[in-house]
């Protein structure tokens, strides 16, 4: 009667083993952030692992092969986003093409742009960033300002993006913009594609906490794109860009949760196998928290499968997971920076891998929509609590 | 905020709110009665058994829906005891289906079987209505087994003991070479996981209604010239209680599909946690209203806190264990249920 069953298809159980097989072949060890032989990998590297990924058939599971995809469904998704979660492997360099911006093209997408742009994006041929946020509209998306004019048979745009991630790698920007009258709102932003070496585009990376220099600001002053740009209808854009949150709150690297169980492996390893007191109270919360993350992912993938909308079950799964990695990346450094006599290659390689998640887990509350603005969705969709208001 | 529960529960559901209605204020006897007779009770026994065959989560299910509806409740231990001494011991189960025996259930105790496997001794954790119960259903040991006593036999003493619960009494007791009923090993560890994950549920569902009056309560009360509710602060905190408490759905849910010790475990360690916070933060946002006698909000407290102090559960569950078993779930099912 309930609507989970007990074993795992046939089916599907060959499909994780051959990922499994393939990735223990050939994603090399130097790639593993918790092998004593990682050497931090370069983009380009990560870039041409990604592709080779893509070749294999391990990319855009549940997207139609018309548009570069493997034509599966979000179960085959699913099986590699946790194969792969539970190695230390790289992020991806292309997750905002890969995930987010190919969501909104196969939804709102016309046909000749889905069939431009998916396959490349999938290849890695073509990298892509999401152009959101402003100086002056960061939770508050719907103040975006950069602003689009009708000018001929295209457009114009002008103004500033910042946070910006990959912008000064990227190929494409799926850019929200402002086309019609500030006062409407929701109702007078548009989403366009723009190419990222069209003249007047001026980006700037920003150095992060990490020392890396990920995200950007980027200028756009007087670019001009075509009308085949716009992706969906001119100021209609609102939808898209909360789509596109809903998706990467709810389905985007949909490894989180395995990761952390790789992560919370890893503490358990650089512990010598056996854990106790506060260090099996740390790893036990963690461990838990990170169930909780996979329980999440599978709850949106049966609903997906079902044929609904997740809805805000991303908020829940995105509220929990940042602000319990976030919780486990400090508990990590603490039990790994623990004065010991000998510091063996295993811990050092640990030390070194968890600072860096330490200061990225700090972006983890932020990116997608603050814990604040999750809470309220969770408040206002999930609890359904009455408004209040004045009186 | 649905779980993984199959639509034709509803008409079970509807039964077992309106039988809580119905011995609201009976004791406890006659309340299982009222359950035994609209045939709730062996809602998780298995039809060859004379059950109706439901699954865990459908069992988890009744569990709160009665426990948040009716507060001297039983029927955690109703069910699990009517599954499991029907298939131990049937010459009880009939008595326990009607409802003229009570069992309680321990699987939190430190009882051991002598070599010979004929007696028991030792004793067990406080439990809800130990005192006047007829009958004890216990697992026990490292390699489990499940053991059926009665508690009128000679070596058994029991004595109520201080809870905080004001209408369900604890009971402690204690065994002294006790011969059992019946002992078997069969079923033994799935009726611990089963056991308390039941209590999760149960947890859950009471903290669920702690939270539903603090938010009734919020919506109506104004101050600063507007609704409570509608202050940003306390939408922030009602989120993340919701957020705590789906969370704690979510591994109930996966424990009562898989049942396995340290899905069990888990679930039931976070929902103690989670339920404890959840009500104390509800009586909070009453006020000064949430400290009165009249208000249900420490009713729950009370019912809360007491079942949670008195279950042994390590609530640390050996770590190697733990992921082994998140690792057992992608083959086994889990993930794998998205068929
Ligand atoms: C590493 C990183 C990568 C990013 N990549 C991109 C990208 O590729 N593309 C893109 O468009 N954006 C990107 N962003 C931007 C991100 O989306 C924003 O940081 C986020 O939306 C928050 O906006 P803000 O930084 O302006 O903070 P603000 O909105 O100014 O918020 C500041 C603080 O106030 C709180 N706050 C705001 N409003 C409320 C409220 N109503 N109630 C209670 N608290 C509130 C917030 O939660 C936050 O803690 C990235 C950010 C980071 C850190």
């Amino acid at each position: 009667m309930a609507d989970v069953q007990n074993t795992e298809p046939a089916d599907a159980a060959m499909f994780r083993a051959d990922v499994r097989t393939w990735l223990a072949t050939n994603l090399p060890a130097e790639f593993l952030a918790d092998s004593p032989a990682y050497s931090d990998p370069s983009i380009d590297e990560v870039r041409a692992w990604e592709r080779h990924l893509y070749e294999a058939g391990f990319v855009a599971l549940a997207v139609p092969r018309a548009y570069g995809g493997q034509g599966r469904t979000m179960r085959e998704h699913l099986i590699v986003n946790q194969e792969i979660g539970l190695l230390a492997a790289p992020e991806s360099v292309n997750s905002i093409g890969k995930e987010i911006i190919s969501s909104i093209l196969l939804a709102l997408g016309s046909e000749s742009q889905k069939r431009r742009y998916l396959p490349r994006i999938f290849s890695m041929e073509e990298i892509w960033c999401q152009g959101f946020s402003e100086p002056q509209a960061g939770s508050d998306l719907a103040a975006v300002r950069t602003r689009a004019i009708a000018d001929g048979d295209g457009w114009l745009i002008s103004g500033s993006k910042i946070w910006t991630s990959y912008a000064q790698r990227a190929d494409f920007c799926l850019l929200l913009v402002r086309t019609g009258d500030v006062a409407a709102r929701y109702d007078s932003l548009t989403l366009m594609i723009v190419p990222m070496t069209t003249p007047g585009i001026d980006s700037r990376p920003i150095r992060q906490i990490d020392g890396s220099d990920e995200f950007c600001e980027v200028f756009f002053r007087d670019v001009r794109v075509g009308q085949d740009a716009v992706v969906g209808e001119v100021n209609r854009g609102w939808s898209g860009a909360v789509s596109v949150l809903e998706v990467e709150r709810a389905t985007n690297r949909m490894y989180r949760g395995w990761r952390f169980e790789n992560e919370v492996r890893h503490i358990l390893n650089a512990c010598g196998g056996a854990a106790r007191g506060d260090v099996l109270t740390g790893l036990s919360k963690a461990a838990t928290d990170a169930r909780i993350t996979q329980l999440y992912a599978e709850e949106i993938v049966r609903t997906i499968m079902a044929g609904r909308s997740p809805g805000a079950t991303g908020s829940l799964m995105k509220l929990h997971w940042s602000e319990a990695h976030q919780q486990f990346a400090d508990f990590a450094l603490r039990m790994l920076s623990r004065p010991v006599g000998h510091v063996t290659p295993e811990l050092a390689r640990a030390r070194q891998r968890f600072e860096l998640i330490y200061l990225r887990a700090r972006s983890e509350t932020l990116i997608a929509g603050t814990s604040e603005v999750q809470a309220s969705i969770i408040a206002d969709r999930v609890m359904r609590l009455p408004k209040g208001g004045s009186k | 905020m649905s779980g993984v529960h199959a639509t034709d529960l509803s008409d079970v559901l509807a039964t077992v709110a309106s039988c809580a209605e119905a011995c609201r204020q009976a004791p406890l006897l006659e309340s299982l009665k009222i359950f035994a007779d609209a045939g709730v009770l062996g809602a998780i026994a298995e039809e060859s058994h004379g059950g109706l065959g439901m699954d865990f989560p459908a069992g988890a299910a009744i569990v709160g829906t009665a426990g948040k509806a009716l507060f001297s409740d039983s029927v955690g231990d109703a069910l699990l005891a009517v599954r499991y001494v029907g298939r131990l011991f049937p010459g009880l189960a009939d008595d326990l289906a009607s409802g003229s025996a009570v069992c309680v259930v321990s699987v939190g105790g430190n009882v051991a079987i002598s070599e010979d496997g004929r007696t028991l001794s030792g004793f067990v954790e406080p439990l809800p209505f130990a005192d006047i119960a007829t009958h004890l259903l216990l697992v026990t040991g490292d390699r489990p087994q499940l053991a059926l006593v009665d508690l009128s036999a000679d070596g058994v003493t029991r004595h109520t003991v201080d809870a905080l619960d004001l209408e369900r009494s604890y009971g402690a007791i204690w065994l002294d070479t006790v011969a059992p009923t019946a002992v078997g090993s069969d079923h033994a560890a799935e009726c611990r996981s089963l056991c308390i994950t039941l209590r999760a549920a149960w947890l859950e569902a009471n903290a669920r209604q702690a939270l539903q009056i603090a938010v009734q309560h919020l919506a109506v009360r104004e101050q600063f010239g507007r609704k409570l509710i509608g202050m940003p602060v306390v939408r922030q905190t009602l989120a993340h209680l919701g957020l705590k408490l789906e969370n704690a759905r979510l591994l109930n849910d996966d424990a009562l599909v898989r049942l396995t010790g340290p899905a069990a475990e888990t679930a039931y360690a976070t929902n103690a946690r989670v339920a404890v916070e959840v009500v104390e933060k509800s009586m909070h946002y009453l006020g000064a209203m949430g400290f009165t006698w009249e208000m249900p909000l420490h009713r729950y407290l009370r019912r809360v806190r007491s079942l949670v102090d008195a279950t042994n559960s390590s609530a640390e569950t050996d770590i190697v264990h733990l992921l082994a078993d998140f690792a057992s779930s992608r083959s086994s099912n889990g993930d794998a249920s998205i068929a």
